[in-house]
């Protein structure tokens, strides 16, 4: 018999191993549409059920009634909310590219490898027994079927786990995806989970109409069965129901096939009804089961086994062995994702640490870390295999190892503060979850885990506590004594563990990265798209034009995305994320958020994939460089205000030399229309007057004449003056006595006036330096002052006096006359253009002292009004030598 | 390229009707926890609770629990491009 | 008795050429040559029409039109106003302060004779 049951489960295991082997070709050959099935996926959840549901559920309903139901009614729970956290966990799981569970964790609070190990400890702690129990669960159902003891139960156990190491070996490290999809080990278990399913429904309606006959018996057999009453205890049976909806998204094995192995959002959608259907047909069967064992088999038998002892007693040989492989898939599988899990937890948060530090100086091949990784992952299975048998071996898989289900179960929940913490607020941090999970932890292991191992603590521990210190028993903690000790454990080290993960939270600050982490986290749905909903190229791009928007600012993101539609040559508003322009986009937004942040979030948005560990410390980088970055701003803000400054002032100079402008035009007009309308007026009267006197004729003649010249004049004066304002000039430089040119110039005034009355004193050093410059704009400049003296001076005997000295590598010539000067007022514009002193009327137009200053600009020297003497008193000041600006 | 812009009208009555469907999602686990806590408050009395009743009741309540959530998940499934923050903005705009 | 014209001016050649023309007309021609007193001037000598410069030393021809026209006694004085700055916002600013008429330098004399008939209506 035992030889036929060894030959079953080897040719299970084979074609186990076999479709494994077919799923990952059919995987590689890219034909795995269908292994990524909704179905396939649900079918992946049942590792849920483990070996020890299989078989223990019934032996705990023959124990404590419908109380084993409640750890199938939280997971569905779970599963029938999982808009709430299920969504969101699996969006967060292939956004962030996680891994595991305690690869969450990790992320969230800002890639904390402490974190990543005290998680995987925890896992490792919690998940160990656990194995252990499906190992006892298989030698268990052997000695089902043998009673004599020609296999021992270390031998069996041995050899089982041995199987369960080289198939998770094989499927579960043979390659090294990036999301950790194993498309064989998944298939595998998917298998599995349609056999142990089948299995328990096929005893299950064999015994309800095979044995007892029928639906209506069955209830009246309960009603007359030891647990007929209903009688739980209220605070478990809701403890329970929380416990296995936490542990069921905690098992690290539960959160590598509801989260990493996801391959499709949409396919939690048929989960979410058909796992709870799945769950409810396997204990739909469980208390009938038990009822049919405590009626038909003899007192004393042991009810865990009730599953396969019941057809083995009935003679239904087949049956049990069905059922016996339906427990086998039950353990295996469980075995199988848990040591997977846990290996990958292994080497991604202690192993490649490690090796990454001891490896630190020394040069790294490619695909070395690669090999590293799947060394660690076998090396983890293989321990964490060993893990379980040994403590298996030493606990003597007794009656102890059966209650270990719900301590493992409440050793793995203590994440869940930390994890529901994580993706649902922004403020949980670091600190705030390590200390919550230590806490929850270490009150796990003080009140549950070593009372559960049975001789740890002395009575009189329990009884009064360490040292007599009565509320601090392990389970009457803070003198709670009337809770069951499992429903004692849980209460004080989820809210404790809660508690202090919210205080730890609120008082310490987190790091950039962890805020950064927990902004993507929590706020995951913003910025990751469904992956079905978001087909296509135009999608692909209406979720960077979103991000765009976001970061540059809606008008201007626009701008961008239509000026590439152009180019493209295309039309709508939608361009193709073509490689060019998504490295056009990636500078756009790096000048708004930083180089890294942008590579991260175009990759986010492009590739599906998530910032990785070097993205995020480039942001941590651009975070140490806000400081410098701001200096800077500020720097360019004072730039700008002093350019605003520039601008406002040039501004203002322009509005002043537009009125100047016009100021100008309208003197211009004025000067030329007052001589016009003489000539005009008079001109008429001539031509008019017939009884003008000889005299009268002549004399407006005259006047027309002079007129006529001021007219010449004033033109020459502004094309003058035109000329030197625009730099047009032509400089004709030569060099002569300074001497010589005074007199010239005193010539050419008296030559126009020979009656001239004034008196001209000259003071000319004879050792003065000659000039090198225009000699004949100086001396226009000469002659104009000489003129003004003699048409301002008003002096009885009017006296000019001109004097030069050498002043460096400039002559000064000062002209001062002994009239009564020009008044203070007048003085700042004597040099502008149509400026007038007094009420004098000379006929001059009032350029003259402007081309003077314009002449003397252009000779590169400098004609200033001299105060502090008595008449008016000008100095021009001109390099000796001329020298071209 | 497909168009992007779909006609406004059509779209927000089913984007209603899907976001009520979440609505229904988000009640029933707390429906759930309500209605299998309550055999914990039969037979105040002092007679006893049957268990085969109470079984029968907790299947029971499973079973609806999982036909209004396969009925409510079935909606979703077609609206669910409309769900998420960012695919709704868009249709906003 | 003939009518008095005050011409106030400031360039001699247009004062003769103007005391001719309007001499030669009929008219009996005061002259005055800038602004500062040329308010007093006009009330002492009460002309007809007063022919007014713009451009004047002292005052301009628009304060003194301003003036004039604020006093009651000159308020419905004909005014003739005569300027080289021929620019159209001159022309509003003189309309607006009152002028009886405006012209702009150079003119002929035939249009100044026609203005000031006009303007004391003969």
């Amino acid at each position: 018999m035992l030889n036929v049951l060894i030959g079953v489960c080897l040719a299970y295991v084979i074609s186990l191993f076999a479709v494994a082997f077919w799923a990952e070709r059919a995987s590689m050959r890219g034909r795995a549409n269908w292994l990524r099935s909704p179905m396939i996926y649900t079918l992946s959840l049942s590792i849920y059920c483990t070996g020890w549901t299989f078989y223990g559920a019934v032996g705990y309903a023959a124990r404590s009634g419908l109380e084993f139901v409640t750890i199938y009614l939280g997971p569905s729970l779970v599963m029938l909310g999982w808009w709430w956290i299920l969504r969101k966990l699996v969006r967060i799981g292939r956004a962030q590219r996680i891994t595991s569970i305690a690869d969450l964790i990790s992320s969230r609070f800002g890639k904390s490898n402490g974190l990543g190990v005290l998680v995987t400890i925890l896992a490792i702690v919690g998940t160990t027994p656990y194995i252990a129990l499906q190992l006892q669960s298989v030698t268990l159902s052997l000695g089902a079927f043998e009673n004599s003891d020609t296999l021992s139960d270390n031998t069996a156990a041995l050899w089982v786990g041995a199987g369960l190491a080289l198939f998770s070996i094989v499927f579960g490290t043979r390659n090294l995806d990036v999301n950790e999809r194993h498309h064989g080990v998944v298939m595998a278990i998917a298998v599995e989970a349609v056999v142990k399913l089948c299995a328990l429904v096929a005893v299950g309606v064999f015994v309800v109409w095979g044995v007892l006959g029928g639906i209506g018996p069955v209830l009246s057999e309960i009603d007359a069965s030891k647990v007929a009453t209903w009688d739980v205890n209220g605070n478990r049976w809701i403890a329970l129901t929380f416990l296995s909806g936490a542990a069921f998204l905690c098992l690290p094995r539960m959160f590598q096939v509801l989260v990493v192995e996801n391959a499709d959002e949409g396919h939690l959608h048929t989960a979410s009804w058909a796992f709870p259907t799945y769950l409810m047909l396997m204990s739909l069967f469980v208390i009938p089961i038990a009822v049919a064992g405590l009626k038909i088999l003899p007192i004393g038998s042991n009810p865990d086994l009730f599953v396969l002892s019941l057809p083995l007693s009935l003679e239904q040989d087949a049956l049990a062995m069905f059922a016996f492989i339906g427990g086998f898939s039950s353990a295996t599988s469980m075995v199988i994702v848990a040591s997977l899990a846990l290996a990958t937890m292994v080497s991604n948060h202690i192993v490649m640490p490690i090796w990454i530090k001891w490896s630190e100086h020394r040069v790294r091949e490619f695909g070395d870390v690669r090999r590293i990784i799947l060394i660690s992952r076998r090396f983890a299975i293989l321990f964490i295999i060993l893990l379980g048998y040994i403590y298996y071996w030493i606990s003597g898989g007794g009656a102890a190892l059966a209650a270990i289900g719900l301590v493992s179960f409440a050793g793995v929940t203590q994440v869940l503060p930390a994890m529901l913490g994580g993706i649902f607020w922004r403020g949980a941090n670091r600190i705030g979850a390590t200390a919550g999970l230590l806490v929850g932890f270490s009150i796990w292991l003080y009140t549950l885990f070593l009372p559960s191992l049975g001789n740890v603590y002395s009575a009189a521990f329990l009884a009064e506590g360490p040292w007599g210190i009565w509320w601090l028993r392990p389970q009457a903690l803070f003198g709670v004594t009337e809770l069951d000790p499992l429903v004692h454990a849980l209460f004080w080290s989820m809210s404790l563990n809660a508690l202090t993960f919210l205080v730890g939270s609120l008082i310490s600050f987190p790091t950039p990265i962890e805020r950064l982490q927990g902004a993507q986290i929590v706020n995951v749905y913003d910025h990751s798209p469904t992956q079905r909903g978001w087909s296509g190229r135009a999608a692909q791009s209406e979720d960077l034009m979103i991000m765009a928007q976001r970061i540059l600012g809606v008008k201007q993101a626009r701008a961008l995305f239509q000026a590439e539609v152009q180019n493209q040559g295309g039309q709508g508003y939608l361009p193709d994320p073509t490689p060019e322009f998504l490295r056009t986009l990636e500078r756009e937004l790096a000048g708004s958020v930083g180089a890294a942040t942008a590579h991260a979030m175009i990759g986010q948005t492009v590739g599906g994939t998530s910032v990785s560990v070097q993205d995020l410390m480039a942001v941590a980088d651009e975070a140490a460089q806000i400081m410098e970055y701001s200096n800077r701003l500020e720097e360019q803000s004072r730039e700008l205000t002093r350019t605003a400054q520039e601008l406002q002032s040039a501004n203002e100079k322009l509005t002043q030399i537009s009125i100047q402008k016009d100021a100008f035009l309208s003197q211009v007009s004025h000067e030329l229309r007052t001589p016009m309308t003489s000539i005009l007026s008079f001109a008429q009267i001539l031509r008019d007057g017939a009884s003008l006197k000889g005299q009268e004729q002549s004399r407006y003649a005259s006047i027309i004449h002079d007129e006529s010249v001021r007219l010449t004049r004033l033109l020459d004066d502004l094309l003058d003056l035109s000329v030197l304002e625009n730099g047009q000039v032509n400089l004709n430089i030569a060099t002569g006595r300074v001497q010589d040119l005074i007199d010239r110039s005193i010539a050419t005034v008296i030559a126009g006036d020979a009656a001239m009355q004034m008196q001209i004193d000259c003071k000319i050093p004879v050792d003065l330096h000659s000039l090198t410059t225009d000699l004949d704009r100086l001396g226009q400049v000469f002659i104009n002052l000489i003129s003004n003296a003699k048409k301002y001076c008003d002096a009885a005997s009017p006296k000019l006096q001109i004097s030069a000295h050498q002043s460096g590598s400039d002559v000064i010539i000062d002209f001062v006359d002994n009239g009564i000067g020009i008044p203070a007022q007048d003085r700042d514009f004597i040099f502008e253009k149509f400026a007038r002193v007094g009420e004098q009327k000379t006929g001059g137009a009032g350029l003259g002292l402007a081309i003077c200053k314009e002449i003397i600009a252009r000779l590169g020297g400098e004609i200033t009004y001299l105060s502090g003497h008595r008449g008016a008193a000008f100095r021009v000041q001109v390099p000796v030598n001329f020298h071209a600006a | 390229m497909k168009p992007v812009t779909e006609p406004k009208l059509f779209v927000e009555p089913r984007n209603y009707r899907a976001r009520r469907m979440v609505d229904g999602l988000r009640v029933l686990p707390m429906a759930g926890v309500f209605l299998i806590a309550m055999p914990l408050f039969w037979g105040g009395s002092g007679d006893s609770v049957k268990s085969s009743a109470v079984m029968l009741f907790l299947f029971g309540v499973w079973i609806v629990l999982i036909l209004l959530n396969f009925l409510m998940t079935r909606r979703i499934g077609k609206e669910r491009d409309w769900l998420d923050p960012i695919n709704s903005e868009t249709s906003v705009d | 008795m003939a009518k008095t014209v005050l011409l106030i001016e400031d360039e001699v050649n247009i004062i003769e050429a103007l005391s001719f023309i309007l001499s030669r007309d009929g008219w009996d021609v005061v002259t005055h040559s800038n602004g500062h007193d040329a308010n007093e001037v006009i009330t002492r000598r009460e002309p007809d029409l007063v022919v007014l410069d713009v451009m004047l030393p002292g005052k301009s021809g628009f304060d003194i039109l301003r003036d004039l026209r604020r006093d009651p006694r000159h308020q419905n004085r004909p005014v003739l106003m005569l300027t080289a700055r021929g620019q159209s916002k001159d022309r509003d600013m003189a309309e607006q302060l009152g002028v009886s008429k405006f012209m702009t330098k150079p003119f002929s004399n035939t249009e100044v004779l026609d203005a000031v008939n006009e303007l004391l209506s003969r």
